[in-house]
């Protein structure tokens, strides 16, 4: 065997090690059922159903309005929409106690609600039937037109939190951007996608606290255990195995990141559908405010390249703090807390620390926020906005934490 | 050129206000060294430093003239160390953790596999290379300690309270084991067990507060001791009253009377009956009621 297999064997012969990889399957197992679950679809007896089936047939459904959303495509969704609410029903109740509703509204959703955006002030349920109703076919001609100036009254309106975040020449890069995307749109099915993306942070976010617990193990475990007079003691503890240990680490974080993901991901999508990988992300209504020509495919590879790059980096730091203080204990709480932090952050409104909790690690597991939130920074007198400044800072810092970590271990002093 | 010398120079400790070890300079060539003190005498520490573990706050450490911190690996190359504080991997074979501690010192496979068979032989573990080494008692651990400690035929073998914990039959069997590895490399013994050293070590360091008190053979240090033995029957009611008065090595309580062994210069008493100086005395000579009763055991 050789030192890397021993390392192994120390790490999985660990009984705390192997609940945490027991835990691991079990988290994956739970959140890719729950993301198949997301996903409805109602007949005509107001019966639900869920999972695959729900996403082969809301597939049927959507299949007509599926494709460029031009004006043609916008002038048949408002017939369709004034259609259903236009039709007396035993039980118009908005929402999700409408089944009927639900059951008609469901192939043609996505448009229903882009339209919503566009043209609703607020846009509720409540006040969409009415909305539908005084919609007529040549105000749709501004569909587009409505979608940049909704975006600017986010930011030139007095009383919308836009208004207060931004300074002008931000203001003036963000109305750039949306101008700057591509219209008319494409349209269609991307429930695969959208639930993959909405549900795998909260799958990072627990994935990544157990991993700390497989990571501390690996240099403080020769304290705890006091190997470490005999481990520092030989030919290549202070070198060769502190280099091993150190990969051993990175193996880890990558074999548990993209078996986690890569197995959520392979369940989601081969269960709700790869179709959609094409479509931009503002063709979901969920990302009416994203400023970026993304496509669902590229937006899915930056998700899992950015959780990968936080695994990266909270992983070294958690090897870091746990070769500095030669304790596990303090290096497993380093994830929980880099997580929490910002949520008791957020609550605060103040635009400096607005600025510091977008440069927080949390972001990398969490781009869809970080890409629906508009953080803007400027570095060398540009504008730019947050996700590449994460990920290039994030990588870095990963590197830097590495290095640390072996200069930290290799002259550790045993008194 | 030099050959097998492992030298100190000036070599010091400081943790914070407190001198571990002070300005000691000592050379070790072949043979077997005991290095005995009491607990909390630095021995721990002068180790630790000896075996790279540590940097000394001042002093050098050279080995055949050359810087052992330099040297890095290669000095490392050439140690073997069982330290007091004797960790296992809980989940490692007994073979296992010899043949991971080989690959750590740099042994091939088919060296490490070799070379663990005939430490397992040496050390009278091959029945026990299959158990786990959490459920080794503490004897067999130390065996398992000195096992790993002699896997690259080190030149300098370090081993520091090596028969702590042992039963007298394990201390005996440890001590000849040391014997057997004294042949052409330095073994330094720490202790505070005198027997131990006693019966092994050609060159004995008596270590206190940090410095060497004394150095020698066990002869050397026997004539160099100012007090001798002297075998004293005293009444009972007195024992305490020549405690104060004198180091007393000894006391026996018999049927009528006490018998003690006191070191002193002079006879302590008219019919004082002179005994041959031991290096227990010696021990005692230099460290005083301190000696041995910090672990309670009564060993000097």
């Amino acid at each position: 065997m050789t030192l890397m297999g021993y390392e192994l064997k120390k790490m999985v012969s660990k009984r705390t090690n192997q609940i945490v990889l027991f835990l691991l399957v079990l988290l994956v197992a739970y959140t890719s059922s729950k993301t198949l679950k997301q996903v409805e679809w109602i007949d005509e007896a107001g019966n639900p159903i869920t999972g695959r089936a729900a996403a082969v047939k809301l597939r049927q459904d959507m299949e007509p309005w599926t494709g460029t959303l031009d004006q043609p495509m916008l002038e048949s969704a408002l017939v369709r929409l004034k259609e259903i609410y236009g039709t007396p029903q035993p039980d118009l109740r908005p929402g999700e106690n409408n089944w009927l509703l639900r059951h008609n509204l469901q192939g043609i959703k996505h448009v229903a609600d882009l339209i919503g955006l566009a043209y609703g002030d607020e846009y509720e349920d409540e006040t969409y039937a009415e909305m539908i109703e005084s919609l007529q076919s040549e105000d749709l001609l501004r569909f587009y037109e409505n979608k940049i100036a909704g975006h600017m009254a986010f930011l030139y309106k007095e009383g919308n939190w836009g208004y207060y975040s931004y300074t002008e020449e931000e203001k003036q890069y963000i109305m750039e951007q949306y101008r700057s995307l591509e219209t008319p749109i494409e349209v269609g099915y991307q429930e695969g996608w959208v639930q993959a993306s909405e549900q795998i942070p909260s799958l990072m976010k627990y994935c990544v606290i157990l991993l700390s617990f497989l990571l501390a193990g690996i240099f403080a475990d020769e304290f705890s255990w006091k190997t470490d007079s005999v481990y520092y003691n030989t030919y290549h503890g202070r070198t060769k195995s502190t280099v091993i240990k150190l990969l051993l680490g990175f193996i880890t974080i990558t074999l548990v990141y993209w078996l986690c993901m890569g197995c959520f991901s392979l369940v989601v999508l081969g269960n709700l559908g790869t179709d959609g990988a094409e479509l931009m992300l503002q063709s979901c209504p969920r990302y009416w405010s994203v400023r970026y020509d993304m496509t669902f495919l590229q937006y899915y590879g930056l998700i899992l390249g950015a959780g990968y790059i936080g695994f990266l980096f909270m992983g070294f730091l958690v090897m870091w703090v746990s070769a500095k203080t030669k304790s596990s204990v303090l290096a497993v709480l380093i994830p929980s807390v880099m997580l929490l932090l910002p949520m008791f952050l957020r609550e605060i409104f103040n635009p400096f620390l607005r600025k510091v909790i977008g440069l927080l690690p949390h972001w990398l597991m969490d781009i869809e926020q970080a890409i629906r939130y508009q953080y803007l920074y400027k570095v060398f007198g540009q504008v730019t906005c947050l996700v590449p400044i994460v990920l290039v800072m994030y990588s870095s810092l990963s590197i830097l934490f590495a290095l640390l970590c072996y200069w930290e271990y290799r002259h550790k002093q045993i008194a | 050129m030099l050959f097998m010398e492992l030298k100190i120079t000036n070599l010091s400790k400081d943790f914070r206000k407190t001198k571990a070890v002070n300005q000691v300079s000592y050379t070790f060539h072949s043979g077997v060294y005991g290095l005995l003190g009491i607990n909390g005498a630095g021995k721990t520490t002068l180790m630790r430093m000896l075996t790279t573990l540590l940097n000394p706050t001042s002093g050098e450490i050279t080995w055949d003239g050359e810087d052992v911190f330099k040297m890095d690996k290669a000095y490392r190359k050439l140690l073997g160390y069982l330290p007091q504080d004797f960790g296992v991997y809980p989940d490692f074979s007994v073979q296992d953790y010899l043949r991971y501690i080989a690959a750590l010192k740099n042994l091939t496979p088919t060296e490490a596999k070799e070379k663990v068979q005939e430490v397992l032989l040496l050390t009278g573990m091959t029945q026990f290379k299959g158990k786990k080494m959490r459920t080794l008692s503490g004897g067999m651990k130390r065996r398992a300690g000195i096992a790993q400690a002699v896997l690259n035929d080190p030149k300098i073998l370090v081993l520091d309270e090596p028969t702590a914990g042992l039963d007298p039959s394990e201390r005996i069997r440890f001590r000849n084991l040391i014997s057997e590895l004294a042949a052409d490399r330095i073994v330094l013994l720490s202790t505070h067990i005198v027997s131990d050293v006693e019966s092994v070590a050609g060159q004995i360091i008596l270590m206190k507060e940090g410095r060497f008190v004394a150095t020698g053979t066990t002869e050397e240090l026997i004539a160099a001791c100012p007090d001798k033995g002297w075998l004293c029957n005293v009444p009972k009611d007195e024992v305490y009253a020549y405690h104060q008065k004198y180091r007393v090595a000894n006391v026996k309580t018999l049927s009528d009377h006490a018998q003690l062994r006191i070191l002193s210069q002079d006879a302590p008493m008219p019919g004082a009956v002179p005994e041959e100086t031991s290096l227990e005395d010696v021990f005692l000579s230099y460290f005083g009621e301190r000696s041995g009763g910090e672990d309670g055991n009564g060993m000097v």
